[in-house]
């Protein structure tokens, strides 16, 4: 392989490895549906590709890649406005801006920490509390199939999952206590 | 600040109504500590489906783990499996390897799971021409069926065998599925409830289990209450079934149709505004919408964009809508006959016995709005001077224009005609000689601004224009009707009978 393209590739891996959850994350919170958050994290990343030489290299790739997410979610918002509400543009750009001062003020090694806290943190979840939030994040289903599945109504599934989600906030934080002792 | 909380990943979880998003934004405006508790709340949501995705997709648990999922928690004891997801290696396609390094980009595994790998890859060894660099499908956790709906062929079906070799009557068909239907009539059953009928030749591509595109052709739907919400998308325009049933037209350039038969739809024009712009409509409305119309701007290939009003005098759907202006009973009545109106006169109709009106079928105009009036008419046949049928845009019986089929002794033909008339001055018909033979045709007059023109058709497609003038009277009212004309018989007889099949008017957006 070329070195100058074996350089080009490496650099281009470890800039989208860095922005990558980043730009998910964003995407994810502003598309609800996790079938159309995931064509539009794919949009996006055809358009990073594609564009990629155009990036500059001076300038911040995580901003960068982040402008090109907002552009696809503005874009696939007009193309699928029918489907529900979406925040109006300055509230996806100030979500967007927000987004990056939060994620960044985790050092990377922090936020693999918290990746790995958060998995120990979900193990204590048990029962149906478990089933549910299995069901919700992992599977993508309703609070209303969910309820099906589980024999319960959609809105003591919400609660359910409201608790669980309650619990694994309250667990991350005491065991991030305890490492600080 | 718990309900935010929770409301967040309602919202989050595509659970919240349009109602209750609308809310949150309106509170996220509020301060910027609730943008920050949105963004963070979004973050764990996001972790939380990266972690228990890849869960989803980790080979079958291991026994503590199916403990964990399957042990008791005193509240009834679901037995449901907890994540029935499957490590599916051995759906990879064939031919396709492993991803060598699946740590070099974070795709396969993780919430994006099912991010089409070997299309990033390509396109990345397309670019950056870095050959050789190849990306595996990896892991495509599959946990939902994707069949979504059964065809039922209602007659004889012929599909497309380029494009599907495998439709039959209860064929199961799943997302992504297109439906080549080149004649016949067939019927798409979603589980959802919601039932398509597509005729042929229709071109349909299911895309979700609540979702279908229509490329061209026609269908109708009817969706059950449980199944409300249901969308049809055509090039022009979004549909979202309110609970009812409508139709939907999509001719080979794109425009669209759609007609409310019963209960209610919501329309938006994805392509033309503002998104938030939608349009309810209600029973024997309907909203056209193309880039081929008979405006002139149709050359610019702006979208044209109609809503309308249709009176179906087989159904007499809209019927209610229209006013009988000075019906006079002696000489004249009205009925339904082969499913059209029936509208015979042995009496002059806009100038009437008093010089007032008579005979009119009216209702009020769009005021500040372009609009189009359209009358199709299945069979009349003048005989003599001034018998006709027509359309009128109307101020009153002294000021309107019209344009009408009639016959002339003195020009011995059958004809179309344009006019307008007003107190100060009677404007100079246009006539064309058009006869219609016992066959249908249909009449259109068109509002653009002052401007009024006067169309004709023998098959409500190729439109020729008859002559446009400026109007110089107000306009109150449009309608038609049918005259029989003068010499008045005696008596009130012969009758002269004029059958409408469809009266409709559209609006300009």
């Amino acid at each position: 392989m070329d070195k100058q393209l074996a350089e080009e590739k490496q650099n281009f891996t470890e800039l989208w490895n860095e922005a990558y959850r980043l730009v998910a994350a964003y995407t994810s919170s502003l598309v609800a549906d996790h079938h159309h958050a995931e064509e539009v994290m794919s949009r996006i990343a055809v358009t990073v590709i594609k564009k990629f030489q155009q990036y500059d290299p001076t300038r911040s790739f995580e901003a960068w890649a982040m402008g090109i997410a907002r552009f696809e979610i503005l874009k696939f918002r007009r193309e699928r406005a029918r489907d529900r509400h979406f925040f109006a543009q300055d509230m996806l750009e100030t979500i967007g801006d927000r987004c990056s001062v939060i994620f960044n003020e985790r050092a990377a090694q922090q936020r693999t920490d918290d990746e790995s806290l958060l998995k120990e943190c979900l193990k204590q979840i048990q029962g149906r509390g478990a089933q549910a939030m299995t069901m919700c994040y992992g599977e993508s289903l309703r609070a209303e199939e969910i309820g099906q599945r589980l024999k319960m109504t959609a809105g003591a599934v919400r609660t359910m999952l409201h608790r669980a989600r309650g619990s694994v906030r309250r667990c991350i934080e005491q065991k991030k206590n305890e490492a600080r002792l | 600040m718990t309900d935010h909380v929770q409301q967040i990943h309602e919202y989050l979880a595509a659970e919240a109504s349009d109602e209750e998003c609308r809310r949150l934004e309106a509170w996220m405006k509020e301060d910027e500590s609730h943008v920050d508790l949105f963004v963070r709340e979004a973050l764990l949501h996001y972790q939380l489906r990266e972690a228990l995705r890849e869960e989803c997709s980790t080979p079958a648990p291991l026994d503590d783990e199916k403990d964990r999922h399957s042990a008791g928690d005193g509240a009834g004891g679901a037995s449901t499996a907890a994540a029935p997801c499957l490590h599916h290696d051995e759906d990879q396609p064939p031919g396709m390897d492993p991803l060598p390094d699946s740590s070099v980009f974070r795709i396969c595994g993780n919430t994006f799971s099912s991010w089409p790998a070997p299309v990033f890859g390509t396109l990345l060894v397309a670019l950056l021409g870095l050959g050789g660099w190849y990306f595996g499908l990896g892991c495509l956790p599959t946990c939902k069926n994707d069949e979504v709906a059964t065809v039922q062929e209602l007659s004889a079906c012929k599909w497309d065998k380029s494009r599907d070799d495998s439709t039959t009557s209860d064929t199961r068909v799943s997302l992504g599925r297109v439906l080549n239907l080149l004649e016949g009539t067939a019927r798409v059953k979603f589980d959802c409830g919601a039932e398509v009928t597509l005729t042929g030749p229709a071109l349909m591509k299911i895309d979700s289990d609540m979702d279908a595109t229509l490329h061209h052709g026609d269908l109708s739907v009817n969706v059950p209450d449980e199944a409300r919400g249901f969308l049809v998308h055509t090039s022009e325009m979004d549909v979202r079934d309110l609970g009812t049933e409508f139709t939907l037209n999509v001719d080979k350039q794109g425009q669209t149709k759609l007609e409310v038969v019963d209960g209610k739809v919501e329309a938006s024009l994805p392509q033309k505004e503002d998104l938030r712009k939608k349009r309810n409509l209600a029973e024997g409305e309907y909203l056209r919408a193309g880039r081929s119309t008979l405006d002139e701007e149709s050359s610019s290939q702006r979208l044209n964009v109609f809503r309308g009003v249709r009176v179906d005098f087989a159904t007499m759907q809209g019927f209610s809508l229209l006013e009988i202006i000075n019906e006079n009973k002696d000489r004249f009545r009205h009925n339904t006959v082969n499913e059209c109106l029936s509208v015979d006169t042995a009496w002059g109709s806009v100038f009437g016995s008093q010089g007032a009106g008579e005979n009119l079928f009216l209702l009020p105009a769009p005021q500040n709005e372009d609009f189009d009036v359209v009358l199709s008419v299945a069979k009349f046949v003048p005989q003599r001077t001034s018998e006709h049928v027509g359309l009128l845009i109307l101020d009153d019986t002294d000021n309107y224009s019209r344009m009408i089929y009639a016959m002339s002794t003195e020009r011995e033909d059958r004809h179309v005609k344009f006019n307008v008339e007003t107190d100060a001055a009677l404007g100079q018909p246009v006539c064309e000689p058009v006869d219609f033979d016992n066959k249908s045709f249909q009449l259109r007059l068109m509002r653009r601004g002052s401007e009024i023109s006067g169309w004709w058709s023998r098959d409500r497609k190729h439109w020729n224009l008859c002559h446009s003038a400026t109007a110089p009277h107000a306009i109150r009212h449009v309608g038609f009707y049918a005259s029989k004309g003068h010499p008045y018989p005696k008596n009130g007889t012969p009758y002269r009978q004029a059958l409408i099949d469809e009266f409709m008017i559209e609006i300009k957006e």
